[in-house]
């Protein structure tokens, strides 16, 4: 069997035992299963379907949802919603995914999905305009605010070089699972925003992060809380004038999808999908001299997934 | 009949008024949400002298109405005539519950008060002249309940409506005006305390529209009329009335000041009554004329006041009129800056001052609060109308909502691409205080929130000395293109080389001809601003982290200029689509 052939059988079979798993009935053994030979990879690349199929493609992989969301565990995503523009922009994560996302999680048995941003714009335009609210709402999730700093708690941050103290939104800190749903985007100070960049959003004060050299202190975020599942929106990513894009002409049609528990993996693989060299986004450098992943892809159980 | 009517439109106008300015989801405003702010007559009158088509259509149909009806504005439409009806109201039923008889000075004719209502109006009239729209600011009836709902109940809403939903909503915005707020208050309320003892006495002395319209007012067509062979005297009309303008002694109803809130008309059981008079006939001369009495007066005080104020509305009205003229020419000449900024829309700042009231409208509907009442930031002239405060937010890019709100013109509507390239003030770079600069490390909170890529940033060499090693050979201060590199003295007889960073751009040829390995580079995402690209919208310097004066600022500029769009290729991928590049 060639490989190609049997990492389709995989798909195939996940995407059968992934209606089966609506029940939430056997997820242990739902997830050995699909699991190949090697085991849970670290980073899941897949390319050339829809979002939502990608995204399908990319948990099967993984071991589904259920390997990630027990029943009557409460979830937080966090998508990237700062910007005050349209979906078609890829200044935000796509809503399709986030919507999809709260789906899987219900069908998991979640007890509760919300869905919050610290947002750059105003938060009510930026929930509103992404279309991730009405996503969100559709699929029985709850957009929750993060526009005020009494919604924030303080936290230490031991494990941080310069980020050693934050207020981080109560949602982060109380849910049961947490998943990190960035979108890949260039940064005009930051190089590159994908998972790591992502948790500024989890914070009251950005502020500090640019004053405290801000490669270190997105590095240092990655502490606050450890994702438990990282989902990157790659289909059309910005490729110049980030974060918050000029117009349409900044994206590029990439169409891929990169997920895993692997926040250093997944910077690094999304990081090359913008043409940078190694070493070019420095806190993914830090992240990885931190021991908070891999960033060297080599070393890395990456499983490739073309839906084309 | 007429009573009811009046009492249902009010009611319908003042929901909606109070509806337009409850902004708590920072949504946009609908058409109809925004209609009975419009049909206002301040608003409309400022509106027509700014060329708004709509405005001056509703300013003729405001005059129309008042030609024939008298001065139904006042009781049909007007927020603050609304508010103190309701006072009146409150006022009259305490007194029947409480058993008192429906006497005292509110119940009774009263003269006009002479001279005070045109004297007021003189003063309004002229300081718009020459001032804009200054004085009007702090009288117009539209603009003091405005400011009230805008300052007072819709924070108020907002924390009811976060009471009642649990959470957090919308933050209440309690800070915008903050001590301005007593002042907001008083000026809301100063009418209503009148209100409660002497009916819509504000409206017949302070008021320049009740002026304006009793002016206009002298003989509807359709007006309230009593017929002496009907009358008893019985004098519940006098009783019922708001305006203290029926005069039983003569058969008159002074329409000058009647409010046409028809509560008369319900009130009587005999004489009383609107009717069409022929207004080629004189007055009075429909009914048999009423016989003499003794004392009464020939011709009311108010007359002469009124004749002499005519005279001068007629000398003043071309002024007015070319007003909006006068203020834009003063601003050529000198350099285009401003002490605060206006919102795109308002074309430069003395055309704004001259047109805006004040009433909070656009700062209520600010998604952003960017939008923010001014003390003294404009200058007196400004006081309490809006300008943008980019220490609370920043213009956002895809919204105009201040311009498609503005009932008086002030904020002339914008086409969202108009908008986005309309130059409001300008950013400046300051390097010495810029973090990638003096830090050296990278940043790009400006450029990211730059919204037209007027901010952009490129990879830079960002030097620093060691003065520890530097051996001061001058090499870096002579290779140095911006003259930003000197050497200065360490106290202790040595030199060293300094770095400018105020001139600093970042070009790295210092550090590649220092001998002694002094100079250092370091690679680094480096802002730069091209001006031509800057709308103004303040968004870098909201963003800018550096503290306490900012990296980045902004100059408002007095004409608003247009920007220019920055336009590129698409994007192509760096890498192939075929696999991936990992």
């Amino acid at each position: 069997m060639q490989r190609r052939d049997f990492i389709k059988l995989g798909f195939a079979v996940g995407a059968g035992f992934s209606l089966k798993t609506l029940s939430g009935l056997f997820p242990a053994a739902y997830a050995e299963e699909t699991a190949s030979p090697e085991g849970i990879p670290q980073l899941v690349a897949v390319r050339g379907g829809d979002r939502v199929a990608m995204l399908d493609a990319a948990l099967a992989a993984l071991g589904g949802i259920s390997a990630f969301v027990k029943p009557g565990q409460s979830v937080v995503i966090k998508p990237n919603c700062g910007w005050d523009k349209g979906p078609e922009l890829s200044a935000n994560t796509h809503p399709s995914l986030v919507g999809h996302m709260v789906k899987l999680c219900k069908q998991a048995g979640a007890s509760k999905v919300v869905v919050f941003d610290h947002t750059c714009d105003n938060w009510q335009l930026s929930y509103r305009n992404s279309g991730i609210q009405d996503a969100v709402e559709a699929a029985g999730g709850e957009m929750i605010s993060g526009a005020d700093e009494s919604l924030y708690r303080d936290h230490d941050n031991p494990g941080a070089r310069n980020l050693k103290h934050a207020k981080v939104h109560s949602a982060i800190l109380d849910s049961d699972v947490f998943i990190n749903m960035p979108v890949l985007k260039h940064h005009g100070g930051a190089r590159m925003t994908a998972c790591m960049k992502n948790a500024m959003g989890l914070v009251w004060d950005r502020g500090f992060f640019h004053s405290h050299d801000l490669h270190q202190c997105i590095a240092d975020s990655v502490l606050l809380r450890r994702a438990n599942l990282n989902v990157l929106d790659a289909f059309a990513p910005m490729l110049r004038n980030g974060p918050k894009g000029k117009d349409a002409n900044d994206l590029i049609h990439t169409k891929a999808l990169l997920a895993g528990t692997d926040i250093v993996a997944l910077d690094a693989a999304a990081s090359k999908l913008l043409g940078n060299a190694d070493g070019d986004v420095r806190h993914i450098d830090l992240a990885a001299a931190m021991g908070l992943g891999e960033k060297d892809l080599t070393k890395v159980n990456i499983r490739r997934i073309s839906l084309a | 009949m007429w009573r009811f009517a009046r009492i249902f439109c009010a009611s319908v106008v003042g929901l909606l008024f109070v509806w337009g300015f409850i902004n708590l989801r920072n949504a946009a405003p609908a058409d109809w949400e925004r209609l009975v702010e419009r049909v206002q007559l301040v608003p409309a009158l400022l509106g027509s002298l700014s060329g708004v088509a709509w405005a001056l259509v509703i300013l003729a149909l405001l005059l129309a109405l008042t030609l024939i009806f008298g001065r139904v504005y006042c009781s049909f439409l007007c927020p603050l005539g609304i508010a103190q009806d309701i006072v009146i109201r409150l006022r009259r039923t305490t007194d029947r519950l409480r058993g008192k008889k429906p006497t005292g000075p509110g119940r009774r004719y009263a003269p006009p008060v002479p001279y005070v209502r045109y004297v007021v109006l003189a003063l309004v009239t002229i300081s718009s002249l020459f001032l804009g729209a200054v004085v009007l600011a702090w009288v117009d009836p539209y603009s003091i309940a405005g400011r009230f709902l805008s300052g007072i109940v819709n924070p108020l809403a907002a924390e009811l409506t976060n009471a009642a939903v649990g959470e957090q909503v919308t933050a209440p915005a309690w800070g915008r005006y903050g001590w301005l707020l007593l002042l907001v208050g008083g000026m809301f309320l100063l009418p209503l305390i009148l209100a409660w003892g002497r009916g819509r006495l504000y409206c017949n002395t302070l008021c320049p529209v009740g002026a304006l319209l009793g002016l206009l007012s002298r003989r509807p067509l359709m007006r309230i009329g009593i017929d002496p062979n009907g009358c008893v005297r019985c004098a519940a009309c006098v009783r019922a009335c708001k305006a203290q303008c029926i005069d039983l002694k003569t058969y008159r109803v002074d329409t000058s000041r009647c409010i046409n809130c028809y509560d008369c008309i319900s009130a009587c059981e005999h004489g009383l009554r609107p009717h069409l008079v022929n207004p080629f006939r004189s007055p009075g001369s429909e009914f048999s004329p009423a016989p003499p009495k003794r004392g009464m007066r020939e011709k009311a005080p108010a007359d002469n006041s009124r004749r002499a104020f005519m005279g001068l509305l007629a000398a003043g009205l071309p002024v007015v009129a070319a007003s909006p003229a006068i203020a834009t020419g003063s601003e050529e000449g000198e350099g285009n800056t401003a002490l605060a900024t206006s919102p795109p829309g308002s074309v430069g700042v003395s055309r704004f001052l001259s047109h805006c009231t004040g009433c909070g409208l656009c700062i209520t509907a600010c998604p952003t609060r960017v939008l923010q009442p001014s003390t003294l930031q404009y200058g007196f002239s400004g006081f309490l109308k809006p300008y943008l405060d980019f220490t609370k937010g920043f213009c956002n890019f895809d919204c105009t909502a201040c311009s498609s709100v503005c009932p008086v013109g002030a904020i002339l509507p914008l086409s969202r691409a108009e908008k986005q390239r309309t130059q409001i003030a300008l950013a400046s770079f300051h390097s010495e205080r810029c973090i990638v600069h003096c830090h050296q490390t990278e940043c790009g909170a400006c450029t990211e929130h730059c919204p037209t890529k007027a901010l952009s940033t490129f990879e830079g060499k960002v030097p620093s000395c060691n003065a520890n090693i530097c051996i001061a050979c001058n090499a870096c201060v002579e290779v140095c293109p911006q003259h930003a590199i000197s050497l200065v003295s360490d106290g202790e007889g040595g030199m060293h080389a300094t770095i400018d960073r105020a001139k600093c751009i970042a070009c790295g040829k210092c550090a590649r001809v220092c001998p002694s390995g002094a100079m250092t580079n370091k690679r680094l995402l480096v802002p730069v601003l091209d001006e031509k690209l800057c709308i103004g919208c303040g968004a870098c310097a909201y963003a800018c982290p550096v503290r306490p004066e900012r990296a980045m600022q902004i100059t408002p500029r007095s004409r608003h200029l247009i920007a220019e769009v920055l336009r590129e290729k698409p994007a192509e991928n760096p890498v192939s689509t075929d696999d991936f590049p990992f």
